[in-house]
């Protein structure tokens, strides 16, 4: 089931009804139900699959814990079978290349794309459970029913966020339930359709346009271009943490924030701590350290391939290609650069002023990270490499700023096309202009009305309606 | 000020570069300025160097404070 | 709460209600827009052009008339199929009197339902008469079916009409009465070569097969019925092509011979000007179908000389009679 739908919509508000009026202590069994619908609806033989993987991933946390000889072999055992899953999974999405704009253009069935990112988000969260045990951080769960609840929780079910089980599964038992956020979460997943529907379906147009555009587009309409797409996939993907949060709120079920306005982010390694905080989170905690750790004693050695192996299975983890390597590639330069000079730009803060200093680092950040998203974005390397050339031509192509920007950006140069060109840019700059105000007004229910109406009048004045385009980062 | 701690101030120094940084019990990566997960390595490797024992990973998985870091060294002094 | 946020979904709803009735004033008041202007003003053209963009691009009425001295009006749009032609030309009878000659441009593309479509949003703040929106409904299952939410009949398709929409409420306030094109024909003037032959012969370097659809042959019939249930004369006609995409369109001959067929049978004349001298060069076209300002120069007064001699040579006196009118 997406989010963006007519049928996510009746089935929140079914089971919201249901679960109002629902003794407390049965509450989380409705949720349970409600999810494994919400999973089995678009693909039953999906909610096979994620069940016997949480029956298993939960008895082996119980036998793990219980069989102290044969511990590590158990651990092993079941995450071999968890990570062949994955990159079974993977491989099959990846089909030819890597990419799932082919996979989507190849025509497979949406269901099947939602469960294959589910399958992932899920899995990362098994493996990150069993390994909590096997190291003795935390002792296993004893229902399997809530466990279950916790792999399929519908709100975080297709793409997160990534949840501790001792921080969720809590929240099911009656002494600590929340009361529900009504107002806050129709707040909340209002916000994740307009920032869907209204900023970054308006922007991918824009950004098609210049990553799929045939014709040779300047360097400065290339370069805003794939500025845009960073943008678009900011909009798109936290856009989906807002409704997942927003829905789990209505049931009173906090889960972890996923976004904190990445674009503010002064450097790499704090544009990391900014976006899908989640993940990262796993990565640093499953990948990073222990690798860091082993070799720790080789100083800077641990931090190199402590980065470099992570960002390697975050871009495996996105997608099979050379293209999804060179992006892991840049990153991990990027992250080693800052850690060799973290004092050097220390001191350098202190030498220039730190208001001049902040900005550019702020936009080179920006830039560094829109350069490796280039290669995120293209479907196969010659496309990446075309962009590249492109970046490197004259501004313009050689016309005017009229005709080689304007035009190719906004589909032509048409009055119509122009004005709509317009409207998206200035309804983004607006956005994140005011982002940290209207995140802090739906945190504390001020103008808690007033900012209802305004979001839903905008989503039905400049919504995207027709050809709503899948959360992208859904693909991963 | 215990021995532990201001020797683990040394360390702190030396990793961040700064001499004039003074760390207390509840300091953690919010008030200090570069501690993160790439420098944490460092700091972790340096501690063991300075008080020439070996820490677990469930130890550096769960220092959150100073205080974290102090009771796991003292532990492993045998105090 | 609970009480307050169903009444604010209530007043939400109302202002809805309210959008819906503005959009759809000031879009009607929008004389830029081809369907709200023929159905508003008087037009009472002798002859109507008919199509998509082709035709939209390249027939002048003006020199139509300089040369026949029957008033035209073009009445084609952008990426239209026969049904969005047939809308076209019901708004435009709904305010005007019938025209004595239709001419509708029909070629290989047109009877490929690939190409071209009804564009729901072009008409859609006619929404409320009966064949407009049964037009809709027919063409346009999905969008049809959310028009009968409030505001969503404009939210769907909401960047093709907002703008729209902004200049009916300037042509409000000015109280505009002209358009900016005043006879509907879209001079090409300015635009280049659009590289869609490229695209075209590289996605189908063995040439594309055409396929006959269905449901445009059966438009086509009810277009020509409708012309014919009015008195109008329609003929069909297909303008020059670039010459080089011939040997890419595989079955040409045989769709041809299947529209001439139908034009036949319907007692309906059929011009093609495919052996034009201009089709052999690129200098005359922007696009494959599309001639750029010197090719429709030229096009346009064969055009009209083909038509003086055709009317010329008919023996049955009703449509002389007409022209005299």
């Amino acid at each position: 089931m997406q989010f963006i739908s007519l049928s996510f919509l009746c089935f929140l508000l079914t089971t919201w009804v249901l679960w109002r009026f629902m003794p407390k202590e049965r509450r989380w069994q409705l949720l349970l139900t409600a999810s494994l619908f919400f999973i089995g609806f678009s693909n039953p033989g999906a909610l096979l699959v994620l069940i016997s993987s949480s029956l298993l991933t939960f008895y082996a946390g119980l036998s793990i814990q219980r069989f102290p000889n044969r511990r590590r072999s158990l651990y092993l055992f079941s995450l071999v079978l968890q990570v062949s899953c994955l990159f079974l999974l993977k491989y099959i999405e990846s089909g030819n290349g890597g990419l799932y704009f082919l996979f989507r253009e190849a025509g497979f069935r949406e269901d099947v794309l939602l469960f294959a990112v589910g399958f992932s988000f899920y899995t990362l969260q098994h493996i990150a459970y069993l390994t909590d045990i096997y190291q003795k951080r935390s002792s296993p769960q004893t229902s399997a029913l809530r466990f279950l609840l916790f792999s399929s929780f519908f709100a975080k079910f297709n793409a997160g966020p990534l949840e501790q089980t001792n921080r969720l599964i809590p929240q099911f038992n009656i002494p600590d339930q929340q009361p529900a956020g009504l107002l806050e979460g129709i707040n909340r997943i209002a916000l994740g359709v307009f920032k869907k529907m209204v900023l970054a379906d308006r922007l991918a147009p824009i950004v098609a346009g210049i990553f799929n555009g045939s014709a040779a587009a300047g360097s400065a309409a290339t370069l805003t271009g794939v500025c845009l797409f960073t943008v678009q996939l900011y909009f798109d993907f936290s856009a989906y943490s807002d409704i997942a949060i927003g829905s789990a709120k209505l049931f009173g079920i906090e889960l972890t924030e996923n976004f904190d306005r990445p674009f503010t982010a002064a450097s790499v390694s704090e544009f990391w701590r900014k976006w899908h905080i989640s993940l990262i989170r796993w990565f640093t905690t499953s990948i990073y350290f222990p690798v860091a750790f082993r070799f720790r004693k080789q100083k800077y050695l641990a931090v190199f391939l402590g980065i470099g192996i992570t960002f390697l299975v975050s871009g495996l983890w996105h997608g099979i290609g050379k293209t999804f390597f060179i992006w892991s590639l840049l990153h991990a330069i990027y992250l080693s650069y800052e850690s060799l000079t973290k004092q050097t730009r220390i001191a350098w803060k202190n030498r220039f002023s730190p208001i001049w200093y902040n900005g550019m680092s702020i936009l080179l950040t920006f830039l560094l990270v829109c350069f490796s998203n280039l290669f995120f974005r293209s479907a196969n390397l010659s496309e990446a490499l075309r962009l590249l050339r492109q970046l490197a031509s004259s501004p313009f192509g050689g016309k005017g700023p009229t005709e080689g920007f304007l035009a190719v950006l906004a589909g032509g140069g048409y009055q119509e096309a122009l004005f709509n060109f317009f409207l998206t840019i200035s309804l983004m700059f607006v956005f994140l202009f005011l982002e940290k105000r209207i995140s802090t007004w739906i945190r504390s229910g001020s103008y808690a009305f007033l900012q209802l109406f305004f979001l839903l009048l905008l989503i039905f004045l400049a919504g995207v309606f027709k050809h709503a385009d899948y959360f992208i980062y859904l693909q991963f | 000020m215990n021995e532990v701690l201001q020797k683990l101030n040394e360390v702190f120094c030396k990793v961040f570069l700064k001499n004039d940084l003074v760390i207390h019990l509840l300091s953690d990566a919010s008030n200090i300025e570069g501690w993160d997960s790439l420098t944490h390595m460092m700091l972790i490797s340096e501690t063991e160097k300075r008080f020439n024992i070996t820490f677990t990973f469930n130890e550096i998985m769960a220092f959150k404070t100073v205080n974290d870091m102090v009771s796991a060294i003292e532990k492993h002094l045998g105090r | 709460m609970g009480k307050k946020l169903l009444l604010l979904l209530l007043f939400f709803v109302c202002v809805l209600v309210g959008m819906e009735k503005g959009y759809g004033y000031f879009l009607r008041r929008n004389v830029n827009l081809k369907s709200s202007y023929v159905a508003t003003h008087r037009i009472d053209a002798d002859v109507l052009f008919l199509g998509p963009c082709e035709p939209l691009w390249m027939m002048d009425p003006k020199v139509f008339q300089n040369a026949t001295g029957l008033k035209g009006y073009n009445l084609a749009t952008v990426h239209a199929n026969f049904a969005e032609n047939e809308a076209m030309l019901h708004l435009y009878l709904s305010h005007n009197k019938a025209p004595a000659f239709i001419f509708l441009y029909v070629t290989t593309e047109s009877m490929d339902g690939a190409f071209n479509l009804f564009n729901s949003y072009s008409v859609v703040q006619f929404l409320d008469d009966e064949e407009i929106r049964a037009k809709i409904a027919e063409q346009d299952t999905g969008f049809s079916r959310w028009c009968r939410a409030p505001f969503m009949r404009y939210a769907y398709y909401s960047d093709f009409v907002n703008f729209n929409c902004l200049q009916g409420v300037r042509h409000a306030l000015t109280n505009r009465q002209v358009p900016y094109f005043p006879d509907g024909f879209v001079r090409p003037h300015g635009i280049v070569w659009d590289g869609r032959f490229e695209r075209f012969v590289n996605e189908f370097p063995k040439g594309r097969m055409f396929h006959w659809n269905a449901g445009e042959e059966n438009h086509l019939h009810s277009l020509i019925g409708l012309a014919k249930s009015i008195g109008s004369r329609l003929v069909m006609y297909e303008s020059p092509m670039l010459n080089d995409i011939k040997p890419f369109i595989i079955n040409r001959q045989e769709i041809k011979e299947k529209i001439a067929k139908l034009a036949a049978g319907n007692e309906v004349p059929y011009w093609v000007f495919d052996t034009m001298k201009i089709s052999n060069s690129r200098s005359n076209f922007f696009s494959i179908l599309n001639t750029n300002d010197r090719g429709s120069a030229v096009f346009n007064e064969v055009f009209a000389r083909y038509f003086l001699d055709w009317n010329k040579k008919k023996d049955t006196g009703r449509e002389e009679k007409q022209l005299n009118e």
